[in-house]
């Protein structure tokens, strides 16, 4: 029989996001940090957010060495990132793809809104005109 | 090299032109598979430490290092890239084969990061361990 309800188009992102939380002390083979649970939530919320706008590619996602949460998008030109250390703490960037040099980074306290003032002029807006 | 032959004795700072190798696991925050590259992250430390570990090529050197991890990339750096960014680059053998400890990377923005791995002189793939950028010509 079929299932009843379809897969919400970015339940693999939540489930690779839920995977962080299995990493241990050391995962890294160095000293890397068990993800941080505030972390982890405030990437769920970003990722839970992510049909506001639509269809878009889907950020990899990651563990930095300290537990922070790591979600990152590959346009054909840039690499942003949005990375989390807490439910609204963390940063963000924008890189250039081929030479990574940052044109933009901050702190994620000093922005109202990631999806609205990262993602989608970063990521959705240039899917939209011109997909990838 | 022998660690008792070694120039550098244990708490020796390091100077520019001394080869060192960090480890680089096949994970979406460390390394992009798309673009065949290492990213900033493998050079923060983990809250538990003032530093990053990295090995000292005389004692360690690249090929021992892809046969005792086989799951892992390599970064190659020159210290002076560490060292000209005001980092502390310690020889602190007592913490495991030819470790070198690096320090002042805590809370490092991610522009200082990238320009760190952009001057790396030779990356290695994780598993495949095929060189994927080269700017130092061995012997």
């Amino acid at each position: 029989m079929a299932p009843v309800v379809r897969d919400h188009p970015y339940v693999g992102l939540m489930k690779t996001l839920v995977a962080l939380s299995e990493r241990t002390k050391g995962w890294d083979a160095y000293d890397g940090d068990p993800v941080m649970t505030e972390a982890l939530l405030g990437a769920l919320q970003l990722a839970a957010s992510l049909p506001r706008l639509g269809e878009i590619p889907l950020p990899a996602a990651g563990l930095a060495p300290d537990g922070a949460v790591v979600l990152r998008w590959l346009t054909p030109d840039q690499e942003i990132e949005l990375v989390y250390r807490g439910q609204r703490a963390g940063e963000y960037s924008v890189a250039d793809r081929a030479t990574q040099g940052v044109i933009l980074e901050g702190s994620l306290r000093d922005i109202v809104d990631p999806l609205k003032e990262i993602v989608d002029p970063y990521v959705a807006q240039p899917f939209r005109a011109q997909p990838w | 090299m022998a660690d008792g032959a070694l120039p550098f004795k244990d708490g020796e700072p390091l100077p520019a032109g001394t080869i060192l190798y960090r480890t680089v696991p096949d994970e979406p925050s460390r390394w992009v598979r798309e673009d065949r590259r290492p990213t900033g992250y493998s050079f923060r430390p983990s809250t538990t430490q003032e530093h990053i570990s990295m090995a000292l090529g005389l004692a360690y050197p690249a090929e021992e290092i892809l046969r005792d991890f086989p799951a892992l990339g390599l970064v190659e750096l020159d210290a002076a890239t560490l060292l000209s960014r005001g980092l502390r680059v310690i020889y602190s053998p007592t913490l495991g084969r030819g470790h070198v400890s690096v320090y002042g990377l805590r809370g490092a923005r991610k522009s200082l990061v990238n320009e760190i791995v952009s001057e790396a002189l030779r990356v290695w793939e994780p598993t495949t361990h095929k060189i994927v950028k080269s700017l130092r010509v061995v012997d």
